[in-house]
């Protein structure tokens, strides 16, 4: 139990009042529908509450929660996945110095929503929560060497589909993000 | 750090920057919650059958609960009695949070702190690799639960040999091979890796693993490879041939002659498994097309090592390494995998889910046995068992 001394529900209230926002973003972008995310986070939180009294420490909850999003998403993806489709094709642009980073950003997450779930996954995992390859790979529940294999391989992918369309990746603005690889 | 990279993280950023309102969650949470736990409550009774039904079958829970001794502790671990099918459920040996628990032995205090990275069963006991982030360090725990540390200061970026008799390790462009059976580090081979390791992260060659007697290198580009290569550590020195074709690589066959990997098809997007000849900087030969990527498990080449185990599209998938076709895979899951699919005999595996361990065989994938998993919320493990 989280704390022996409190009122469970409270308790599980208060959680879900302090980090339901930052779980439902990463249920966004591993579902890529506003309302498959509502569903993945209630699953989670679900579970979660049910193992409340066997989480033993506080800071275990959200990683506990985060686990069953993430696996729930990659599992449910196949069954039931009714969220909005990307085009066939996107429209072929003229590429210039100025292109406007919106459009570029939509072509990207458009071909992101493409990936397998698993693949998509491992990117939410590593460039918007930032964990480094061990932690994500022990989250799925694979090796290092498969998160890494498919990292690699989800942004071959992108490159590709990006490179079909006249797109290089951040060719408008320098780097400015910090390496996280390890 | 690529641009592409940087697009990821804009893209993620921006696409969740405004966060629609949502209904109460928790109180939906909790009413369903409350629903699940009457309807176990009701199921109980039949679950008791059950379990009633498996201890006069044979299988028991080893060291206590049902059938244990009295005041042994209950360890989680399955043992197969006499007339229970001992090769798909045979004994495994767990790691929950800091503590190893031997099939049909009294659980195991670890030493050290952190989380538990691998666990690997060899003649001496266990090989355990605990630690931070960072950091770990690798110890023989022995049958007796005697630790002995073997590396202090062991880098993220590790990986043991199929047998289990050696640990590469990368610190830096520093890459050393260490024999550990015994319980010591033998070391005394390391290579200078080419490529440049800045504060951004490595560009160059890097470990990625083993595949039989070979260590497998990749040509990391930001987060990104460019190209798989393999290194036989016994021809010492070691210069880089890259495949660009290669996107992968699974496992090796024990006579080191073939390599299972992933590579780039003639089609544009398309990948197929086929299996790589070392002695020509990864040619592929046989190709099996169109099938699902598989997510290599830890430790995943089978004890004989005419397999490799792994997820295909949510499922338990496993690889001949003859020829690179996926053979088999099990039911998909429908929960949580908690912990890796691992073999547990020359033809059967466990995958850990939420609540149990569901057991199953190459030859009949589609029909798994399934028993209960430890009452944790705690990270755990299944430890793995070295090629034969």
């Amino acid at each position: 139990m989280v704390s022996s001394a409190g009122d469970p529900e409270r308790e599980f209230r208060d959680f879900v009042a302090a980090r339901s926002t930052a779980l439902l973003r990463t249920a966004y972008l591993l579902s890529g529908d506003w309302g498959a995310a509502e569903d993945l986070l209630q699953v989670s939180l679900t579970k979660t509450y049910l193992a409340w009294r066997r989480i033993e420490r506080i800071e275990a909850v959200e990683p506990y929660a985060r686990k069953v999003l993430v696996n729930t998403a990659t599992s449910w993806w196949r069954r039931r996945w009714h969220g909005e489709r990307p085009t066939e094709v996107l429209p072929e642009r003229a590429i210039s110095d100025g292109l406007d980073a919106r459009l570029e950003r939509d072509a990207l997450w458009a071909h992101v929503k493409e990936l397998p779930a698993r693949q998509r996954a491992v990117l939410v995992l590593r460039f918007y929560e930032d964990l480094s390859e061990v932690d994500t790979a022990a989250l799925l529940g694979v090796s290092v060497g498969t998160v890494k294999s498919q990292c690699s391989r989800a942004l071959a992918t992108l490159r590709r589909r990006l490179g079909e369309q006249g797109i290089e990746p951040g060719a408008r603005a320098p780097q400015t993000a910090k390496e996280t690889v390890r | 750090m690529t641009r592409l990279e940087d697009e990821l993280r804009n893209t993620f950023a921006a696409n969740v920057a405004e966060v629609p309102p949502i209904h109460d969650v928790a109180g939906t949470a909790i009413a369903r919650g409350r629903v699940i736990r009457r309807h176990r409550r009701i199921t109980v009774g039949a679950a008791f059958a059950v379990v009633i039904a498996m201890v006069t079958s044979g299988t028991l829970w080893a060291g206590g609960g049902f059938g244990g001794q009295p005041g042994q502790r209950r360890t989680g671990q399955l043992a197969a009695a006499p007339n229970a099918d001992v090769t798909s459920t045979a004994p495994l040996d767990l790691v929950v949070g800091g503590e190893l628990r031997p099939a049909g032995h009294a659980p195991i205090s670890l030493p050290g702190s952190g989380d538990v990275y691998d666990a690997l069963r060899v003649p001496e006991g266990w090989l355990v690799v605990r630690g931070d982030k960072a950091t770990h360090q690798l110890w023989l725990v022995r049958d007796s639960g005697e630790p002995t540390l073997v590396i202090d200061g062991l880098p993220s970026n590790f990986a043991f040999s199929p047998d289990g008799r050696r640990i590469a390790y990368q610190q830096g462009s520093m890459l050393t091979v260490a024999t550990v059976a015994g319980g010591r580090d033998l070391s005394g081979q390391g290579v200078q890796l080419p490529g440049s390791d800045r504060s951004q992260g490595r560009t160059g060659a890097e470990l990625v693993g083993w595949a039989g007697s070979y260590l497998v290198i990749g040509n990391r580009q930001g987060i990104d490879y460019d190209g798989y290569d393999l290194w036989d550590p016994s021809q010492g020195g070691y210069v880089p041939t890259w495949n660009h074709d290669v996107v992968a690589i699974y496992a090796a066959t024990p006579d080191g002659r073939s390599v299972v990997g992933e590579v780039k098809d003639a089609r544009p997007g398309t990948f197929c498994t086929a299996v790589l000849d070392p002695a020509a900087g990864l040619r592929a030969g046989d190709k099996a097309c169109g099938q699902p990527y598989l997510s290599v498990a830890r430790h995943g080449l089978s004890p004989d090592g005419r397999w490799v185990l792994g997820e295909a599209n949510r499922a338990v998938g496993v690889v001949d390494t003859r020829n690179g076709r996926l053979t088999a895979t099990s039911v998909p899951a429908e929960g949580t995998w908690w912990a890796g699919p691992v073999w547990t005999g020359r033809d059967t595996f466990a995958v850990a889910e939420e609540s149990h361990l569901r057991y199953g065989r190459v030859t009949d994938p589609q029909h798994p046995q399934e028993l209960p998993a430890p009452s944790t919320t705690e990270r755990w493990l299944v430890v793995a068992r070295p090629v034969a």
